[in-house]
């Protein structure tokens, strides 16, 4: 679906009418309901062996840097290779990885093993919880203007639209999880997970793309309303328990299983979960494919991703514009793939064969 | 109102499309009237694409654009500057998308019919990276030497809002024409461009248009 302007117009002013957005109240009894009391444990490897190795090369590796009392626990992280290599940390989000260096070394290789604990989110959103405060810091970090997520402009024009005279902020919260939902599509045809263009998509009405566009799009309509959100970037590392083949990894390899999900805090509730970009996942993929909004598969989806997700997920980081350090290149928008440069310039993190990689993922017993 | 249709003098032309003497007529005509689609809430360059419509190019009615330095894939670095008898067409794009990847051919063969001392394409890949450009023209083969806007910053610069977008200049280096989506360029006429904006050139300063203003009105009645 290509979406134009006028498009958006149409749909912005319509849903600015709906007083009542579904809720996930209407998904229970349904087969999608993550529960959470089980703490699953994974260990991840990521291999890296330069193929094309000119003058001084470098890596850059994503280790998992999350840490939530609820939901996610980073372990260690160690490394063996042919080259050096230090594990850093960026200033501003505190997202770490690995940092390789070789030179002169005929096949740069290195091979990160990363250990993490995960479980299953379910938030009551009926239940006002004693959640932890979010420190002025990290609200005016996860209020603020990336790079590719600007708060003010088409961004703050579209918000303004969906919001309407929605009162909470868990009104104003569903409302934008609706839109996006609605007016979003997941191309198969993008590149990895997606540039996250948030202003491109809106100045151009195509919203097409996949999790790292549609995610973003949220982050940025939550943010320019004032709620803080943040992206969550990380990689699928099992399959859903669930029946949705399109929500889980589909073996060991994951090595293109990259999925970054979201989160908006509310008060009273925290760190919400949320993952418009796995619901239009869901109407594109599970079979038969190209499913409704109104099919029972999408609504169960559309209904769970507020509030809830499943914890066959690793989370890296929250990180934006991260600098990568000893770079020649620019900084990343994000930090979910190995990077690597060589003399010839930045390889290409979304072609692992060529560059090459591979990760995997095991279940452990905790 | 949807379209709104303003005679004054100026220097700007509504689009350039159609047959060769259209595009001259409208072209030339320009220089005597702007057309302002507007909808309500966006105002300046900015329209409302229709995916069904064909693409058009646009006269560009907003500020010079800045001078530009980018490396090539080889490291070679490449400048925008003003060249005499020279159009000027810069294009961004990216591998990743699709209607890009459909243009690119039509430029090539721009390149390839058109006389290179009086027209050159700049070719912009917006925020990739070298070892994704070379796999794409080692599997896509084409002449196009294609830069890298590698930080986004000269796109940004550029107010470039979406992908692909081309901005085509006059002899002159003015920004004259643009288009923010993909355009069929094996119907764009150098030729046709060149006199058209000599024309307008002579009209702004103060010579009689050679086209009757009833015809442009015409033309201009076919925008969306």
């Amino acid at each position: 679906m290509i979406m134009t302007r006028r498009d958006l117009l149409k749909t912005g002013a319509a849903m600015t009418a709906i007083a009542a957005l579904p809720n996930r109240s209407l998904a229970q009894g349904s087969s999608f309901a993550p529960k959470p009391g089980t703490w699953r444990q994974f260990e991840v490897t990521a291999r890296l062996e330069i193929v094309k190795p000119e003058g001084k090369v470098q890596a850059w590796i994503p280790v998992p840097s999350v840490n939530e009392a609820d939901w996610f626990a980073s372990g260690e992280s160690t490394w063996t290779g042919n080259g050096t290599a230090a594990l850093k940390r960026d200033a501003r989000y505190n997202a770490g990885f690995v940092h390789a260096e070789w030179d002169g070394v005929e096949k740069p290789a290195i091979e990160v093993r990363s250990r993490i604990k995960t479980q299953d989110r379910s938030i009551d959103l009926d239940k006002p919880v004693k959640a932890a405060s979010l420190s002025d810091a990290d609200r005016k970090l996860f209020t603020t203007a990336t790079a590719l997520i600007p708060t003010t402009g088409i961004v703050k024009e579209t918000s303004d639209r969906i919001l309407g005279n929605a009162g909470t902020d868990i009104d104003k919260a569903r409302r934008i999880f609706s839109w996006v939902v609605e007016n979003t599509a997941r191309a198969a045809s993008t590149r990895g997970c997606g540039v996250g263009d948030v202003a491109a998509m809106l100045t151009s009405g195509n919203l097409t793309g996949k999790c790292a566009d549609i995610n973003a799009l949220y982050v940025g309509l939550a943010r320019a309303a004032g709620l803080p959100a943040r992206d969550v970037y990380g990689i699928r590392v099992a399959p859903s328990r669930f029946g949705y083949k399109s929500l889980g990894a589909g073996s060991e390899v994951i090595t293109k299983a990259q999925h970054c999900r979201a989160e908006v805090y509310l008060a009273g509730l925290g760190w919400i979960p949320v993952d418009p970009a796995d619901v239009r996942k869901v109407v594109l993929e599970e079979p038969p494919a190209n499913l409704a909004l109104g099919d029972p598969k999408v609504s169960a989806a559309r209904a769970t991703l507020f509030g809830a997700w499943e914890g066959n997920w690793l989370a890296y980081n929250f990180a934006h514009d991260i600098a990568l350090p000893g770079s020649h290149g620019p900084a990343v928008d994000f930090l979910m793939y190995p990077q690597a440069e060589t003399a010839a310039g930045r390889l290409d993190c979304l072609d692992p064969d060529t560059f090459a990689y591979t990760i995997t993922a095991r279940e452990v017993s905790a | 109102m949807w379209l709104q249709i303003v005679a004054v003098v100026s220097a700007d032309a509504p689009e350039f499309r159609g047959s060769s003497s259209q595009r001259l007529i409208v072209a030339i005509c320009a220089a005597w009237l702007t057309v302002a689609v507007t909808p309500a809430g966006f105002a300046g360059n900015e329209t409302i694409p229709d995916s069904e419509a064909p693409t058009q190019l646009r006269a560009w009615t907003g500020p010079e654009k800045p001078s530009l330095a980018l490396e090539d894939t080889e490291g070679r670095s490449v400048r925008l500057e003003p060249a005499d008898d020279t159009v000027s067409i810069v294009h961004f794009f990216a591998t990743w998308c699709e209607p890009c990847r459909a243009e690119l051919p039509a430029l090539d063969r721009l390149i390839a019919r058109s006389d290179p001392s009086k027209v050159r394409v700049l070719v912009i890949s917006v925020a990739e990276v070298e070892g994704r450009i070379r796999s794409f023209v080692e599997k896509n083969p084409i002449k196009l030497q294609i830069l890298l806007d590698r930080d986004r910053s000269v796109a940004r610069a550029w107010q470039v809002h979406s992908l692909p977008t081309t901005f085509v200049f006059g002899r002159d280096f003015r920004p004259r024409l643009f288009v923010e989506r993909e355009y069929d360029w094996d119907k764009f006429d150098v030729a046709d461009f060149t006199k058209a904006t000599a024309a307008e050139k002579r009209a702004s300063s103060g010579a009689m248009p050679t086209t009757p203003l009833s015809t442009t009105t015409l033309l201009i009645g076919e925008h969306p």
